[in-house]
């Protein structure tokens, strides 16, 4: 697969020169070269799912260690291999009921017939059970890392059984990569689209004459904004310029042109201003697995403030940036420092950052992080694609999206075959 | 109790014994005197006390602000007046202040004045409060503690007022405030008034004279006139002599009280 290995490692230098701005295109690019890599996967007529998550492993390892603090890429690798898993599984479940139908079907002796349900109920229990099990000394005996969905232990049948499973087990790899290749299309549209369902649940939250506060700018809530407005909601907004990037500034053009009442104010204003604010709405970098939010920086003193004055706290974020991992995990980077030269000119402080008199260590240093950590009880509402969730829901959410198994992306060592 | 010059008094001669008298005639004319004369002023700040509180409405009421008060107080009503005489524009949320529903007369009179007002029930009081920006109430009494006895729904509006971080501002002449702390045997807390308030006579006189089967009646009605709000829920009092914190309370008693009057009682009359 030389062409897909060039576009992974053209994706790669771009992750690594940080030169993908936002989750949501960071997410839709990495969704679309696992996509490819998935299809020009060669699979084995046995194990299919194993080859998959192998090769999507692979290449999976190489994105998260290009861009740690991007946890997008890892929430994606995630979902891709927890997907797999989920076709696998309906797959084997289905086709096991299909074999024990075609069995019932085939036989005409009433005994038989009594048995087979039993034997069927067995075989089910046992695909389900051997279907991609974690390693255990009976797997390691037999040499199967990760297993397919039929047993290889299958029950006892004629040779027309025989030449029925192997039609199955080839129809079922064909199978397996057209769902996956869906269900990841699935995932890009919903990738693609997040900001509209978002936007669309506005109107419940966003009442008549309310005051809205934000910090900094993000598309998606500039589009909830947007779409209340359209829905004839008459409310104002108070945006915080958001130091040192100033993209507050950039939110508030937006806003003027659509015709909402806005106003700017500093970083500093913002707790003298909160008494007189309804609501605070603003968007997320990451969503921990504890509920807790990695931000733009500045919004972890909003959040105080808006508990000290009772205002709700409530944080737009698409699926994609739901990450499985707790921030104490050793994987997670929570903060990335940027370059000084956002708050001093070069040449202007150079004295002072690079040497101190009579000492050699500078005097003055300059911290300029890109994120804040805001922990899950200061977050009174989470908006995602799937409708509005309390911070102690996150967990629920992160068991629909990934398996417990993709939580270290890591390719295994290959085994002696 | 003696007076201020002491039996013991130091040696003199003559002279000084006859200015000693002198002085004493003199001097307690003056003291009937100045004490009248002090009396008159505090009757005097009795009755201007509504002005003075009002003079400092405009510190406290800004523009394009929504106030919310319980039931009717003249104190409060003077207030708002005073803010609104001053061009400021401000909504005032009245609750009516069930049983004697004395919100409905301050908000004909706020109205009256101009102003622009919304009556609601005392159960909407916290689904209204975050959207107010300050409660201004008037008190019954307030406490040495900083606590305040004030009309019944009162607590329940400092409840809801503390969990939305909203002021809540006690306005209280210096009259009202009592040296004694809530927890002194001598003060009663409370008046439970007549049950007719809630309830009609006649109407449930059956329930609440006996019950079926048993003499002691089913039903019960309680009908208290105040509530205690403590001093943690307050945010303000607003007295005639300025804004003060309820932990501040205690220098005002010290101001005006002496600590041998908080038992008010007679002496037994000494042998002659």
């Amino acid at each position: 697969m030389p062409d897909v290995q060039v576009l992974v490692n053209d994706f790669i230098n771009k992750l690594r020169k940080r030169k993908i701005e936002g989750s949501q295109a960071t997410s839709r690019q990495t969704a679309e070269l696992l996509r490819s890599v998935i299809s020009q996967t060669r699979v084995p007529y046995t194990n299919q799912a194993g080859a998959l998550i192998d090769a999507v492993r692979a290449v999976g390892e190489q994105l998260i260690a290009a861009n740690p603090v991007e946890l997008a890429v890892g929430n994606i690798v995630r979902r891709v291999l927890h997907i797999i898993r989920e076709e696998d599984l309906s797959l084997a479940t289905a086709a096991v009921a299909g074999l024990g139908l075609s069995s019932v079907s085939d036989d005409e002796d009433d005994s038989e017939r009594d048995n087979h349900p039993v034997l069927s109920a067995a075989v089910v229990a046992a695909a389900a059970r051997s279907t991609l099990r974690p390693p255990s000394l009976q797997t390691l005996l037999e040499d199967v890392p990760d297993s397919g969905a039929v047993p290889h232990t299958s029950s006892s049948g004629g040779d027309s059984e025989g030449k029925s499973k192997s039609a199955d087990k080839s129809s079922r790899s064909r199978k397996l990569k057209h769902d996956v290749i869906e269900a990841l299309n699935e995932l890009i549209q919903d990738i693609t689209t997040c900001h509209e369902l978002i936007a669309e649940q506005a109107v419940e939250h966003i009442h008549q004459n309310e005051v809205i506060l934000t910090l900094g700018s993000s598309r998606t809530v500039l589009e909830f904004l947007c779409a209340a407005k359209e829905k004839k909601r008459s409310f104002r907004v108070f945006v915080a310029e958001g130091a040192p990037r100033y993209q507050g500034h950039l939110l508030a053009k937006d806003l003027v042109t659509r015709g909402l009442q806005t106003t700017l104010i500093t970083d500093s204003a913002v707790f003298a201003m909160i008494s007189r604010v309804n609501m605070v709405i603003v968007g997320a970098h990451a969503v921990m697995a504890n509920g807790g939010v990695i931000a733009p920086v500045g919004l972890n003193m909003v959040a105080l403030a808006a508990q000290r004055h009772a205002v709700p706290f409530v944080v737009l974020a698409g699926s994609h940036k739901l990450c499985p991992l707790y921030p104490h995990n050793p994987e997670v980077l929570l903060n990335e420092l940027r370059s000084p030269s956002e708050l001093l000119d070069f040449g202007e402080f150079s004295d002072c950052m690079d040497f101190g008199t009579g000492t050699a260590s500078p005097l003055l240093h300059v911290v300029n992080p890109t994120f804040d950590y805001v922990p899950p009880k200061l977050v009174s509402l989470f908006i995602t694609d799937t409708g509005g969730h309390n911070p102690s829901y996150v967990y629920r959410l992160i068991a629909d999206y990934y398996s417990a198994d993709d939580l270290v992306v890591q390719r295994r060592p290959p085994t002696a075959s | 109790d003696s007076g201020a010059v002491p039996h013991t008094s130091s040696s003199g001669g003559d002279s000084e014994g006859k200015s000693k008298s002198a002085d004493k005639s003199s001097r307690s004319r003056k003291l009937k005197h100045d004490v009248i004369e002090a009396l008159n002023e505090l009757i005097q700040d009795i009755t201007t006390c509504h002005e003075l509180i009002a003079e400092q409405a405009v510190e406290h009421i800004h523009q394009n602000e929504v106030i919310l008060t319980l039931g009717s107080s003249r104190t409060v009503l003077e207030f708002l007046c005073a803010a609104k005489m001053k061009k400021r524009s401000f909504r005032v949320f009245v609750a009516e202040g069930a049983p004697r529903y004395q919100g409905h007369l301050l908000a004909k009179d706020l109205v009256t004045r101009g102003l622009q007002t919304t009556l609601i029930t005392d159960s909407a009081v916290f689904a209204m409060i975050s959207r107010v920006n300050m409660v201004i109430v008037g008190a019954h009494a307030v406490m040495a503690n900083g606590g305040v006895i004030a009309p019944v729904g009162l607590n329940m509006v400092a409840l809801a007022a503390q969990r939305h971080a909203v002021p809540f501002v006690v306005l209280a002449g210096s009259h009202k405030l009592c040296p004694l702390y809530p927890h002194n045997p001598e003060v009663l807390l409370n008046e439970l008034r007549s049950p007719s308030e809630l309830l009609d006579f006649g109407e449930f006189s059956d329930c609440m004279d006996f019950g079926t089967g048993t003499a002691s009646p089913l039903l019960h009605v309680v009908n208290p006139t105040f509530d205690y709000v403590p001093p943690k829920l307050v945010s303000l009092f607003i007295t005639d002599t300025g804004g003060h914190n309820p932990s501040y309370v205690y220098r005002l008693i010290a101001d005006y009280y002496s600590a041998y009057d908080l038992v008010v009682q007679r002496r037994p009359p000494t042998a002659s």
